[in-house]
C-alpha cells in the first residue's frame, strides 16, 4: 500500500480552517515570537514532568504499534510518547518544533489492542498534517494568554479561530484511522468511545447512535442555534456530527476510491 | 444527543429500571430521553422545557448501586416536575456571561440565583430520598460526594457522621469561620455544601415528616 498522506485523510474543513489561522493578521509574527522565546520549551517541561516517558524498554507493545502507524503514514521516526494521568478519552500532540504525544491513561485503560492501534492512529495523523503547532499555539493563548504582547481583542480573534479549528480535526482524524484499519464498525465504535460504560456500549446498536446522530443534525431554528453556539468555546466537535460525518464518507463512495488510489 | 449514548431498555437494563422506578414512585409520566456521557461528576442532570432529557455521567453508572440511582433520578424528576429546569439553566448562564459579558444587572442576579440554585438542592434530595425511599442509601452517596472513598463507604457509620455534622454546627469557631462560611455559601459557592445536605436531610428525616408523606402515599 501507498503511504497515506494527508492529502488522503486531511478533512476540508480542517484545511480551511487551517488556513483561515494562517491569515489572520499577525500570526506569523506571534509563531515567530513564541518559537523564540522557549515557550515550547516550558510548555513542554510542564506537560511532561510529571509524566512517564513510553519506550521500546517499559511499553514496548505501545511504541511499535506508533512504529506500525508511522510507516503507513510515511514517518521513519515517531515523536516521543508521554503517559498522563486523565480521565479525557483523547490524546494529545503538541509542540512546533519538538512536537511530543501525551496519551491519556484512559485511553489506555479501556481499549483492547486492535481499538487502541486504531485509536492512536489519530496521533499520528495529527503529528503528519502539523497539528502539534496549532494545539500547541491554542493552549499557550488559552492559559497564558496575559503574558503574549498581544492585545486581548486579537487573542480572542485567535481563540475563536483555533476553536473552529480544534472541532475540526477529529474528522481528520476519523478518516486516517478509516484508511489505516478499512474497519467501518470499529472507527464509529471508537467514536464516542467511553461516554458510556463497556457492557452498555457493547449493547449499543450502531445503527441507533447513526439515527441518533441524524436527528441531531437535522435540528432547525433554535435548536440549530443553540447546538452551534454551545460549541463556540468547545475544542471537541459533537460525536453525533462525527458519525454523520464519517457516515456520509463511506457512503458516497469516496473513501472506496481513496482506498483504491492508496492500493 | 449530541456526545451521549442514549441509553434505552435493551443497553442499559438495569439503569432504565431504576429510572423507571423512580418515575412511578414520583407520579412523573411524560417521556424523558436519557443520555450517558463521558464525565467525573456524581449527579444526573436534567435539561428541557418542552422535551426532557437526563444527562448521566459514565461514573456514576460505575460508581453508584441502583438504589442510588433512583436517588438522582428522583432528583432530576423533581426538577422536571417542578419546572425548575430553566431556572437552574437561566442560572448557570447568567452567571456565566458575568465572567466575560459586562453585564452589571447579570452581575447584581448572581447572589439571588446563587442561593437559590444551592437551596434548590434541598428540594432536589427530598425528591431523591422519596423516589429510592432508602436514607441509608443516600447517606452513603452524600458521604461519597463529601470525599469518602468508595471502598470504605460501607464502613462508615452515617448517623454518627451526621452526629458530628450537628456537634461541629454547635462548636464556636470564631468570626473567621464565620465569614468564611458566609461567604462561601452565600456569594460564591456553585453548590450547596455536602455538611448542609446532610443536617437538612437528616433534620427532615428525624421530624417525621419524610415518613407521613410516604405513608399517606403508600
Amino acid at each position: 500500500m501507498k503511504t497515506i498522506t494527508t492529502e488522503y485523510f486531511l478533512h476540508p474543513g480542517d484545511e480551511a480552517a487551517i488556513q483561515a489561522i494562517r491569515k489572520i493578521p499577525g500570526f506569523e509574527k506571534l509563531l515567530d515570537y513564541i518559537s523564540k522565546n522557549s515557550y515550547e520549551k516550558v510548555d513542554l517541561v510542564q506537560r511532561t514532568c510529571c509524566s512517564l516517558q513510553l519506550t521500546e524498554n517499559n511499553a514496548p507493545k505501545i511504541i511499535q504499534m506508533y512504529a506500525r502507524i508511522g510507516k503507513a503514514f510515511g514517518l521513519e521516526e515517531t515523536p516521543k510518547v508521554f503517559l498522563r494521568r486523565s480521565y479525557a478519552m483523547h490524546n494529545e500532540v503538541v509542540g512546533i518544533h519538538s512536537p511530543c504525544i501525551l496519551i491519556s491513561s484512559s485511553v489506555l485503560a479501556s481499549m483492547n489492542k486492535e481499538e487502541l492501534e486504531t485509536f492512536l492512529v489519530a496521533d499520528i495523523a495529527g503529528f503528519v498534517a502539523g497539528h502539534g503547532t496549532y494545539a500547541f499555539i491554542r493552549r499557550l493563548i488559552s492559559e497564558f494568554g496575559g503574558f503574549l504582547p498581544v492585545p486581548r481583542e486579537v487573542l480572542e480573534i485567535f481563540l475563536t479561530a483555533m476553536n473552529a479549528w480544534a472541532k475540526q480535526r477529529y474528522y481528520t482524524y476519523d478518516r486516517a484511522r478509516m484508511l489505516y484499519s478499512d474497519n467501518y464498525e470499529l472507527v464509529m465504535r471508537l467514536i464516542g468511545f467511553g461516554e458510556a460504560p463497556k457492557e452498555i456500549m457493547a449493547k449499543t446498536d450502531l445503527d441507533a447512535r447513526i439515527e441518533q446522530a441524524r436527528s441531531f443534525s437535522q435540528m432547525t431554528g433554535l435548536q440549530s442555534s443553540l447546538k452551534t453556539a454551545s460549541v463556540l468555546t468547545k475544542d471537541k466537535p459533537w460525536n453525533a456530527m462525527r458519525l454523520a460525518e464519517m457516515y456520509n464518507w463511506v457512503e458516497s463512495g469516496i473513501y472506496a476510491d481513496i482506498k483504491e488510489e492508496l492500493q | 444527543m449530541g456526545t451521549g449514548i442514549q441509553l434505552t431498555l435493551s443497553n442499559a437494563p438495569k439503569v432504565y429500571a431504576a429510572f423507571e422506578h423512580a418515575k412511578e414512585v414520583l407520579d412523573f409520566d411524560v417521556p424523558v430521553d436519557l443520555y450517558c456521557y463521558r464525565a467525573y461528576d456524581p449527579a444526573f442532570q436534567a435539561y428541557g422545557t418542552d422535551r426532557y432529557f437526563i444527562g448521566i455521567p459514565d461514573s456514576t453508572i460505575r460508581m453508584f448501586t441502583p438504589t442510588q440511582w433512583q436517588f438522582l433520578f428522583g432528583q432530576c424528576i423533581t426538577a422536571l416536575k417542578g419546572k425548575m429546569t430553566e431556572m437552574l439553566s437561566l442560572a448557570n448562564a447568567i452567571e456565566y456571561s458575568t465572567h466575560f459579558l459586562p453585564l452589571e444587572t447579570g452581575k447584581v442576579l448572581v447572589a439571588p440565583l446563587g442561593q437559590w440554585k444551592r437551596k434548590a438542592q434541598l428540594t432536589l434530595d427530598r425528591g431523591g430520598l422519596l423516589a429510592c425511599q432508602d436514607y441509608d442509601e443516600v447517606m452513603r452517596y452524600l458521604n461519597w460526594v463529601s470525599g469518602v472513598p468508595a471502598r470504605d463507604l460501607d464502613s462508615i457509620d452515617v448517623y454518627n457522621r451526621v452526629e458530628e455534622i450537628i456537634q461541629s454546627t454547635k462548636e464556636d469557631k470564631g468570626i473567621a469561620d464565620t465569614v468564611g462560611h458566609v461567604k462561601n455559601t452565600v456569594f460564591s459557592a456553585r453548590n450547596m455544601s455536602s455538611r448542609e445536605r446532610f443536617l437538612e436531610l437528616y433534620n427532615w428525616y428525624e421530624s417525621g415528616t419524610y415518613a407521613k408523606i410516604v405513608r399517606e402515599h403508600t
